[in-house]
């Protein structure tokens, strides 16, 4: 299918030229008539006439659409300009003297296919036309209103920039340029989608980045084809080793200091236009267990979170599926007096400990999306209704025992410590569960070597999932499940970085 | 074709792994009877009576303590008496947790492997279950008197086991242990026997020594101050109080010198043809209490009370083992099986005679008792005028 390739390159953009048949003409009235058709039934479209104070013979049309330019910049550069400069006494119909001495923008450009200039007017630039001219310009005058720059809410830090990416590409891409002014920071641009014709820059350092992985990529890139990009992670899904996975081979942050530190290890950030969330990859398993803040506080602090993150993913996936293994398996792995009070609890309670245990952690997943998916206010209320007055109560009537609740509580809990691995982890959990009711330790046994096996196999642009944490390479395992001090953190990972692999090596 | 082939051979491989495997049942907790305590007792026509303590958790609320229900049951062998509950009201008993079993005196005097075969071949019962012999008329009846502190008395049976380890006044013997002993060469078993006493709010049941055995069969009870001597020969001593008596011209002194470490080594000699066994003990204790005033501050003070408790512990020790190789001719403290450790070719040929050799084998007891320190008291009290 039709994919709209780098439109900054001048070669290709005069091929589509030759092959475009509609072409503007001399006359005003056609070209605005041609542009019209395009726009027809669309009533945001302004087209406005004028023409300078002193030759009005020339007459001028522009023509934007309303909301997506800023008016400020259209008047400005280009009507007042030219209505109230002074034209060279030789003027003659010549588009490059109005563009080379009269429109005072920044970025304008010359260009006569009409449906190029269609494109350009629907991404917020204005088209200058003239009388008697078959040429046109289009001047940037791109001025919408944006989100203002906070910090991200999945990615918060107590210590750490607050800065978090915002919708406009461009934006971010500058918040990344300004922690990274060198010229070996590369920004590669692709658009991408047959209806959203979305901007997708790939950013990498040149000097560190490996070029395979960055050739795989650019390769995957120029073939998706799909209609409308307006997230990255739909453009994650595309470009997936994976795809049929329950964990993620792209990692995802929106955070600029995250993704300029993720480029420092010869990663590479994805940015779609709209989209807050960069992609990241290659995207080790490990990585799920990180924060930017580990680098920002001490390592032993932070050495620290990250084994109770670890912990906590643990504790998310297994608590559930071994309270119900131990408890209608193993009854003589229990501790005597335990044993008596968890009878106790259960007796009287309807239904079989699998069916109790599936049944609540589905009543805390529409919590726990019932509470996502509402404003802030009622969010509370949900919380409170679905713990105090569902738990206690379902307790009281004896239709759930309390040790299920605690444990799913906890199981709940532990999950929001790792909230990117969510997904992956709801999904092993009910099958550990179910693994747990039918066979007991045995089956939860089976189903953790099936999961490590699935993770052994992934790969990640050409990278393992598993590399840091199979490794023995002290430069791979130096930042893991225990973050060591920075000064010992020298190298680049082999697999990652293609060329310089010392990170301070070149310093001296 | 292929990936149909693969799918196959998939769920195939599931499929094996979810069927045959070993023995995987899924039981409800609360289906459950779990079974703290089993009393075996000899029925009027020779079946065996059992006595099951089991917790009741029906309508239990957790501020109230577990209450503890007996079930009685009877039948030809121990299976068929477990099995005879169902017939009853009971669901079926759970034996993962089951804590003590006590044998009445007459089943220990017929020989108790007959019924501790169960608890080792059946998978449920755990190998270590403390063993008891009771000293009364039955086993069943030492469920029946509430111990104090704890509603089961299983537990509180199990929580005095535990505790001996700062008294030693009693042996814990789990059943692997009795099992060793009996198939052991030139070792008898023992096990902690139970009586129920008096105490100050009604009858209640206390460890009050340690049944003797030959080979399985029951042969008698020492009392728990012999138990004491017993536990410094088999070096199972972990803790405890020595009383040192001192004979002065005011009366009879006492004073406390409380275990830190205790080590035995028995060594057996052979000479003329003549086995006899040496046994070291090296304790080590401090000054808990001074009843007798006297001041321990000076070396040759502390000497003469060292001295004096040495003596004193040999000859408890002596006095025990003479009355074993007399009373019983079981070689409980494991002389035999030292002799067969350390010189097994003299074993071989006493083997068969050891019974007779132990009735009059030469012991030598020789105890060091150390005195560490004086507690935060260095000098007795002087009381003033």
């Amino acid at each position: 299918m039709n994919i709209i390739k780098d439109t900054m390159n001048n070669e290709r953009l005069r091929n589509e030229n030759i092959n475009s048949q509609k072409v503007l003409n001399k006359s005003l009235e056609d070209n605005v008539n041609l542009f019209m058709e395009f726009f027809q039934d669309d009533d945001t479209v302004s087209v406005r006439y004028f023409s300078n104070q002193e030759q009005g013979s020339i007459k001028f049309c522009i023509i934007y659409i309303d909301g997506m330019v800023d008016p400020e910049t259209a008047n400005r550069n280009i009507i007042k300009p030219i209505i109230q400069s002074t034209f060279p006494k030789n003027f003659e119909v010549n588009m490059d003297v109005v563009l080379e001495q009269i429109v005072s923008a920044n970025h304008a450009e010359k260009l006569c296919n009409v449906d190029e200039l269609v494109v350009r007017i629907l991404r917020g630039e204005s088209v200058l036309l003239m009388d008697k001219s078959d040429e046109a310009i289009t001047v940037c005058t791109k001025g919408w209103k944006s989100r203002s720059v906070s910090e991200p809410e999945n990615e918060k830090v107590q210590r750490g920039p607050k800065e978090g990416f915002v919708e406009p590409v461009l934006v971010n891409l500058s918040m990344i340029r300004r922690r990274l002014p060198t010229p070996s920071l590369k920004f590669k641009k692709i658009v991408i989608g047959v209806q959203s014709k979305t901007d997708v820059y790939v950013c990498y350092l040149d000097n560190i980045v490996n070029k395979q992985i960055l050739n795989e990529l650019l390769k995957r890139l120029e073939n998706v084809s799909y209609d409308g990009i307006f997230s990255s992670g739909t453009l994650g899904e595309l470009i997936e080793d994976s795809p049929y996975s329950i964990f993620d081979t792209l990692g995802s942050t929106e955070r600029p200091d995250t993704a300029a530190s993720l480029l420092l290890t010869g990663r590479i950030i994805v940015l779609a236009d709209g989209s807050p969330t960069a992609l990241t990859l290659p995207f080790l398993f490990e990585e799920y267990f990180r924060a930017n803040e580990d680098y920002y506080i001490n390592f032993y602090f932070s050495s620290i979170s990250r084994l109770i993150r670890i912990l906590s993913f643990i504790i998310t996936v297994l608590a559930p599926g071994l309270y119900v293994a131990i408890l209608t398996f193993h009854q003589e792995m229990v501790p005597t007096p335990l044993l008596y009070s968890l009878s106790a609890s259960r007796e009287g309670i309807p239904f079989p400990t699998i069916v109790e245990t599936l049944g609540l952690l589905f009543v805390f997943e529409i919590l726990r999306e019932a509470g996502l998916r509402i404003t802030l206010q009622i969010g509370q209320s949900i919380s409170i209704l679905g713990a105090l007055v569902l738990g206690t109560a379902a307790v009281d009537a004896r239709i759930v025992s309390a040790p299920v609740i605690i444990v799913v509580a906890i199981s709940g809990l532990t999950g929001m410590m790792t909230l990117k691995i969510k997904g992956a982890s709801i999904i092993i959990r009910l099958m550990m569960v179910l693994l747990a009711g039918f066979l007991g330790l045995y089956g939860m046994v089976f189903g953790i070597i099936a999961i490590v096996l699935h993770l052994c196999s992934l790969r990640s642009f050409g990278v393992p999932y598993l590399l840091t944490l199979t490794s023995l390479k002290p430069e791979e395992i130096k930042d893991t499940a225990i973050r060591a001090p920075i000064w010992f953190l020298e190298k680049r990972i082999n697999f990652i970085a293609g060329e310089n692999k010392e990170y301070i090596g070149e310093r001296e | 074709m292929n990936s149909l082939k693969k799918l196959l051979t998939l769920l195939y491989v599931f499929l094996f792994i979810m069927l045959f495997t070993a023995c995987w049942d899924y039981r409800e907790v609360d289906r459950l009877t779990i079974v703290a305590g089993i009393a075996i007792d000899k029925a009027y026509d020779d079946d065996l009576l059992l006595t099951f303590e089991v917790a009741d958790l029906l309508g239990v609320k957790s501020e109230q303590p577990i209450k503890s229900v007996l079930i009685e049951s009877r039948g030809e062998t121990f299976m068929s008496a477990i099995r005879n509950t169902l017939s009853k009201d009971n669901p079926r008993l759970y034996f993962g947790h089951t804590m003590v079993a006590i044998l009445s005196r007459e089943i220990a005097e017929e020989g108790a492997m007959k019924v501790i075969d169960l608890l080792l071949r059946d998978g449920e019962p755990r190998l270590n279950i403390n063993l008891f012999v009771s000293e009364e008329k039955t086993a069943g009846e030492l469920f029946k008197y509430k111990p104090s502190l704890t509603e089961l008395s299983s537990v509180e049976l199990t929580n005095i086991l535990d505790e001996q380890e700062n008294l030693a006044k009693a042996l814990p013997v789990p059943a692997y242990k009795f099992v060793n002993a009996v198939t052991a060469e030139g070792i008898s078993a023992v096990m902690p026997s139970l009586c129920i006493i008096e105490n100050a709010e009604g009858k209640t049941v206390k460890v009050c020594g340690t049944a003797i055995f030959k080979e399985d069969r029951l042969q008698g009870f020492i009392s728990g101050e012999d138990t004491f001597a017993l536990s410094f020969i088999l070096d199972e001593v972990k803790g405890g109080v020595i009383v040192a008596k001192k004979d002065s011209d005011t009366g009879e002194k006492k004073v406390s010198l409380e275990i830190i470490e205790s080590k035995t080594d028995i060594k057996p000699v052979y000479s003329d043809d003549k086995i006899s066994i040496e046994i070291n003990i090296d304790v080590k204790t401090f000054l808990n209490e001074n009843m007798s005033g006297i001041d321990l501050k000076g070396e040759d003070k502390r000497a003469e009370l060292k001295k004096c408790a040495e003596e004193q512990m040999n000859e408890r020790i002596e006095e025990l083992i003479k009355k074993v190789q007399e009373g019983y001719g079981a070689d409980i403290f494991g002389f035999g099986n030292c002799v067969y450790k350390n010189i097994p070719e003299i074993w071989k040929e006493k083997k068969e005679e050891w019974d007779k050799i132990f009735r009059d084998l030469e012991v030598t007891v020789k105890t060091n008792i150390e005195i560490k320190h004086l507690g935060l008291l260095s000098e007795p009290i002087k009381i003033g005028d």
